[in-house]
């Protein structure tokens, strides 16, 4: 087993909209729904379809593995692209990494981005978050106004 | 695979699984959670169903949740009656150190009374917060809150102290006095009485753990402490002239 997993030199990931990417096998190892794919394949190149990935954002995904699975970084660097990554997202970028995360089985990618969504949020007003989010309110203004006075004590 | 379809999917909020959203909902805060649940009919029934507040309420109150099995409320409305009721406790507390100071100093007895009721309370680190460490409160109450999540809650040093800034109440000032007998000399005759004053900002209350101050807060008038008087106040006076006063 150990013997064919190391035979596997490069893999080819074919997004939602046919790009392709081809990866170093430690940078998929984040990727656990890849990874267990692998390792059912007794195979020198791997070829995989993520039809529910667009390119984009596993362009993006494949970036912040690479960054994460490198050993020359240091921890600060790490911190310094993490912050960055995140701020020149929009709120619907975040929402198709994370489920694109989730997709793919990486569990500390899934918490990332879910805390970067939830940090987007913090200490935010109804109206800020209703936009962030782009939710349209099915309320009547009389619902809406008995459920604010039902949770005024939280903004206290 | 057709192109167009896939790239026409928008993903929205309400369109992630259930898990993510609750993996979400674990890292917002309590004031966030219902601002998001304000926001539809469908944020409404997520961020208010129980799923969201079990873990909210279990985390807060983790001594709590065993005695609550038996209420057929929902856990936010739990929540908000724990909250209610710490809200209750702690201004009855400061009501409490109001009618028992007299010209802005109080014994020890009463201070541990109402440390005793805080206690019993079990508030949480964050309860107290909310509730105790106000600036606009009385002094010597945030003194035994402080205190108490220096002895209870085992809350203490800098982590403490720079939560006292933040909450703006770390240069809030207290004076501590305390007397206490020695006994009597070989021959017979009484010795003075012996008294200690210390001034401390409750910032350095937090830091210093200073041993006889915490010894005569916690055990109020016992063995050769006569007395223990607790004040507030903005403006430290010389030593010397509170001895002269005496």
């Amino acid at each position: 087993m150990a013997a064919e997993k190391s035979s596997i030199k490069i893999i080819t990931l074919i997004a939602a909209d046919g790009s392709v990417f081809e990866v170093e096998p430690n940078i998929v190892k984040e990727m656990k729904t890849v990874q267990s794919y692998i390792d059912e394949l007794d195979q020198n190149t791997v070829s995989i379809p993520l039809p529910n990935v667009f390119g984009n954002d596993l362009a993006m995904i494949i970036e912040y593995c690479k960054k994460h699975a490198s050993e020359e970084e240091t921890k600060e660097a790490k911190e310094e692209f993490d912050f960055e990554f995140v701020k020149r997202m929009k709120s619907d970028d975040k929402l198709r990494l994370l489920q694109a995360a989730s997709y793919l089985n990486m569990e500390s990618f899934l918490q990332f981005m879910a805390k970067a969504i939830a940090a987007e949020i913090e200490n935010q007003s109804v109206e800020f978050v209703r936009d962030y989010f782009q939710i349209e309110s099915d309320f009547t203004p009389e619902e809406e106004a008995e459920l604010r006075k039902e949770n005024e004590w939280a903004f206290k | 695979m057709c192109k167009d379809k896939v790239v026409s999917i928008i993903t929205t909020l309400s369109s992630l699984p259930e898990d993510i959203l609750l993996k979400i909902a674990s890292l917002l805060q309590v004031r966030d959670v219902c601002a998001l649940g304000c926001c539809s009919n469908f944020f409404n029934q997520f961020c208010f169903s129980d799923c969201v507040w079990y873990p909210i309420l279990t985390n807060r109150w983790p001594l709590l949740h065993s005695s609550l099995f038996l209420y057929p409320k929902t856990w936010k409305i739990l929540y908000f009656e724990r909250l209610t009721e710490l809200g209750l406790r702690a201004a009855s507390v400061d009501t409490f150190l109001k009618a028992s100071m007299h010209l802005q100093s109080l014994e020890v007895g009463d201070y541990l009374k109402a440390f005793e009721t805080i206690h019993a309370a079990r508030f949480g680190f964050e309860d107290v917060q909310r509730f105790m460490f106000k600036p606009q409160i009385n002094v010597i109450l945030n003194l035994l809150a402080v205190h108490y999540c220096m002895a209870i809650l085992g809350i203490r040093g800098e982590n403490l102290a720079e939560t006292l800034r933040t909450c703006e109440i770390s240069h809030r000032q207290v004076c501590v006095k305390w007397w206490k007998v020695l006994g009597r000399t070989a021959y017979g005759y009484r010795r003075r009485d012996e008294s200690h004053i210390r001034w401390i900002s409750l910032g350095d209350f937090a830091i210093e753990d200073d041993e006889p101050l915490l010894g005569v807060l916690r055990r109020g008038t016992i063995h050769e402490v006569l007395r223990v008087q607790i004040s507030s106040g903005h403006h430290p006076r010389p030593l010397s002239f509170e001895f002269i006063q005496r």
